[in-house]
């Protein structure tokens, strides 16, 4: 694309919200305009069934505007029927339905197909969507195909490993403590998206089309993606337990404010700029429907789905953490 | 025994942003029963306090279906006279007594047991002379006038407890006119007799004692069953017969008959005015609220509930009304006190409460004393078309409150009270350096962390400073249940003498014991 990863995302002269950090994870929020107006909204997409192994039909009641659903959207039943996750990000037109019949079995021994109640959504995994930035394994069409990624996620987890692909054997026993992480945080007004790091390192970037959007689904992203990556990486040992912590603070009063104001800014300002570092290695159009484009982009630490609608980004969401 | 706060009186089975409702019981009711064992007799007296309904239903519950052993009568600081005097049963009747009819006789059916939602007891049936003793003497020692109300507005609760305390033999008996029965529990209170039959459906005779509206009643259900709508509306108007119980009759009955003319014409409690003055309104209803009637968290909460539905009538009533009641402040007073409020997006509270948190903080503010100032974390501010002040704070946002905990130290007050659910991520902990850092440098001021939120998964309130305990603050009114509890920690002789004299001058002075 000959740009920068900023620059396709139109993230240059963006506005960034305060930096919000819980434990070992920092969110740096997008605020800004929404990006579209010409997009269903979250509650005009919806999951509709499981016609087979591998396969997830989503209905987009917006009869004039084309709807994105979540790349990577994963969904586990309270009945019994088969969990699935999306390859990749989905494009809807207006008013219909579609059926991606690349879609992954998150469950690997259980029977049954999802139907449109009791079910629990997130996002997959960071390490998951990892395994899927490979286009040949996104394309193919084999239900199976995340199962070797999963159990690899789940090897080490105590009381979850070596019982097959099971993602709902991680969520449902974490379900609490992913609940509890995800709420430290807060949505702000006006927020489209977010930039996430572990102790500092980036680790996704995430972009909705509208406020709207995000409100609706950040708890999904936070939680299913992000928290639950982390929480793995804590329960492994993978990570160093780290927490921001104050600046040294003056025994001037007067100055103490300033000092912690320059000690957020400086860490928002180092933050963003570790992402501005990030360069596209390639890039590859998905699908295209109506005015909307998706398409997979590569960093040289992972990479993501953006969809564009003309010259404009969207949405995008890209995960980046070795 | 686990460190005992004033959450153990404020609990709501309602859930929070953070926790759900199953997660916020399970650990209040490990709380309750370690404050019991450890301390029947604290545990019993401290439901004296302002707390919730709920929580004293769940205390008394324990406590009538624990028998009293001869060893909890050894507590050296509570007089004799008092344990021999059925204090316990005083306290419940007591605490039923200061509540609606509604929520008292929910109290009291907790006794016949509840199962969840999965069909699991999880509160066991209890019944013993002491439950029949509280049952029977909330239910019919009561004037006349009063026990034909309750007979009226609530017949299925009431027959579901009567039956409960009496068992079915003896209401068989009852029922078919044993005298010997009737004395041995109601003795010569023959008034009881005729409620008994109609709560049990049985041939309504008054044998002497008029009861009007009981008789209104069975015209009414004579009328819609017979679909008399004439009869009917005759009856409603009547004006003797609750909302509620006019609304059963017409959905039962199924008649066709406009809600305007039963809203008009039906008695309607002070709450549900407040509750339908909008719906009312809508269907060209209008409703006299007395606005002064209500509480600081009502108030603040049909003022939010008009701005954001954009319905302006009457504002200026509801801000008069906030500001007489904000006249009347608490006893406590911890000097010259400047607030943090926090009114990030978590103080939005769950679904089944939008808004407490926020609402209960707001509330809270208006009735400390001694405030110079606020300190407000977070929010938006949203427009009020109407009425004397354009915009009102909205929660909404992160949770940076060490700014305002270092603006609120530099205006040197004697108390710093923070409100807040203790949920900080710009960034965790911060405060709690900043906190830190202000003591190190020697300032004194005093800190309470007000927390109007319960985390299930800190068995409590959340804390933003290592050695500042947070108190739960679920109601606004309930300041000094945690003033005493935080007073518990260091100086439970005090609190002991503070909660028997408190009995003894409430109690006692109510129940003529």
């Amino acid at each position: 694309m000959g740009e920068t990863l900023f620059d396709i995302l139109g993230l240059k002269e963006a506005e960034w919200g305060e930096v919000q950090s819980v434990d070992e994870m920092s969110l740096v929020p997008i605020l800004g305009k929404d990006r579209s107006n010409r997009v269903a909204t979250p509650n005009e997409v919806k999951f509709r069934k499981t016609t087979g192994y591998g396969s997830m039909a989503f209905q987009n009641e917006n009869p004039e505007f084309g709807a994105i659903v979540l790349s990577n959207l994963m969904i586990i039943s309270n009945l019994a029927a088969q969990d699935h996750a999306m390859a990749g990000v989905g494009l809807l037109d207006p008013g219909k339905t579609k059926t991606f019949t690349d879609a992954c079995c998150i469950q690997s021994s259980q029977g049954g197909l999802l139907s449109e109640s009791e079910n629990y959504y997130d996002i997959l995994p960071l390490e998951l969507r990892t395994s899927l930035l490979n286009p040949q394994l996104r394309k193919r069409k084999e239900y199976g195909k995340l199962w070797p990624s999963i159990e690899r996620f789940l090897r080490d987890v105590p009381g979850v490993a070596g019982r097959g692909a099971h993602l709902e054997f991680f969520f449902r026993p974490y379900q609490k403590n992913l609940e509890d992480f995800t709420s430290e945080f807060e949505p702000l007004d006006g927020q489209i998206g977010a930039l996430i790091l572990y102790n500092g390192i980036p680790a996704g970037i995430e972009i909705l089309p509208t406020a709207a959007h995000w409100l609706a689904y950040w708890k999904w992203i936070v939680r299913g993606c992000y928290g639950a990556q982390l929480l793995k990486m804590k329960l492994t040992k993978q990570i160093q337990p780290l927490k921001l912590g104050a600046p040294v603070l003056p025994r001037e009063i007067g100055q103490v404010e300033e000092k912690v104001d320059d000690y957020l800014e400086t860490l928002k300002r180092t933050m963003v700029t570790m992402f501005t570092a990030l360069s596209v290695s390639g890039s590859s159009p998905t699908s295209t429907i109506s005015d909307l484009i998706s398409t997979l982009v590569s960093v040289e630490t992972g990479g993501g789905d953006i969809v564009q609608q003309g010259p404009q980004t969207i949405y995008a969401s890209l995960v980046v953490y070795r | 025994m686990k460190e005992i706060d004033a959450s153990v009186l404020q609990f709501v089975p309602k859930g929070g942003f953070y926790n759900t409702t199953d997660e916020q019981l399970r650990i209040i009711q490990e709380l309750w029963l370690d404050f019991f064992k450890n301390d029947r007799l604290l545990f019993a007296l401290s439901s004296i306090l302002p707390g919730t309904a709920y929580s004293k239903g769940r205390i008394a519950h324990m406590l009538l279906s624990n028998p009293l052993a001869e060893d909890d009568q050894t507590k050296a600081l509570v007089p004799k006279e008092l344990l021999l005097d059925d204090f316990e049963t005083k306290t419940i009747m007591f605490n039923l007594s200061k509540e609606t009819t509604t929520r008292s006789l929910k109290n009291l059916l907790m006794l016949t047991g509840a199962k969840d939602q999965e069909g699991k007891l999880f509160l066991r049936r209890v019944n013993n002379a002491r439950t029949r003793k509280v049952i029977l003497s909330y239910l019919f020692d009561r004037s006349q006038k009063s026990l034909e109300d309750l007979a009226v507005k609530y017949k299925s609760k009431m027959r579901r407890l009567v039956q409960h305390a009496l068992g079915k033999q003896n209401v068989h008996k009852l029922l078919s006119d044993d005298a010997k029965t009737f004395r041995r529990f109601f003795g010569d209170d023959k008034k009881v007799y005729p409620v008994l039959l109609h709560l049990f459906n049985r041939p309504y005779a008054s044998s002497g004692y008029s009861y009007p509206k009981i008789e209104t009643y069975y015209e009414m259900r004579q009328a819609a069953k017979d679909r008399d709508f004439e009869g009917f509306t005759k009856a409603v108007s009547k004006r003797e017969i609750p909302y509620e119980v006019v609304l059963g009759f017409r959905n039962t009955y199924r008649l066709n008959i406009p809600l305007k003319g039963l809203l008009e014409k039906s008695v309607l409690s002070t709450r549900q005015k407040l509750q339908m003055e909008s719906a009312a309104r809508e269907k060209g209803v209008e409703l006299e609220l007395d606005y002064q009637k209500y509480d600081l968290y009502e108030l603040w909460k049909v003022f939010y509930f008009k701005v954001l539905n954009k319905d302006y009538e009457n504002i200026q009533l509801v801000l008069d009304a906030l500001k007489l009641k904000s006249q009347e402040k608490i006893e406590f007073d911890f000097g010259e006190t400047v607030v943090i409020f926090d009114c990030s997006e978590s103080m939005k509270g769950s679904e089944k409460r939008p808004l407490h948190p926020f609402l209960t903080g707001l509330a809270t503010i208006s009735t400390l004393r001694n405030v110079t100032h606020v300190e407000y974390v977070g929010g938006k501010h949203i427009k009020v078309e109407e009425g004397p002040q354009d915009k009102a704070i909205f929660p909404s946002g992160s949770t940076n409150l060490w700014r305002a905990l270092i603006r609120a130290i530099l205006r040197n007050p004697e108390t710093i009270v923070v409100i807040s659910d203790g949920y900080e991520n710009v960034i965790k902990g911060l405060f709690g350096e900043v906190y830190n850092h202000f003591r190190d440098l020697g300032f004194n001021f005093k800190m309470l962390h007000l927390n109007p939120v319960f985390a299930s998964e800190v068995g409590g309130a959340r804390k933003l400073a290592e050695d500042v305990k947070p108190m739960v603050l679920t109601d606004y009114k309930f300041l000094e249940t945690d003033c005493m509890f935080k007073m518990l920690q260091s100086d439970r002789g005090q609190v002991e003498r503070f909660l028997v004299s408190k009995y003894q001058n409430l109690i006692t002075q109510e129940t003529g014991g």
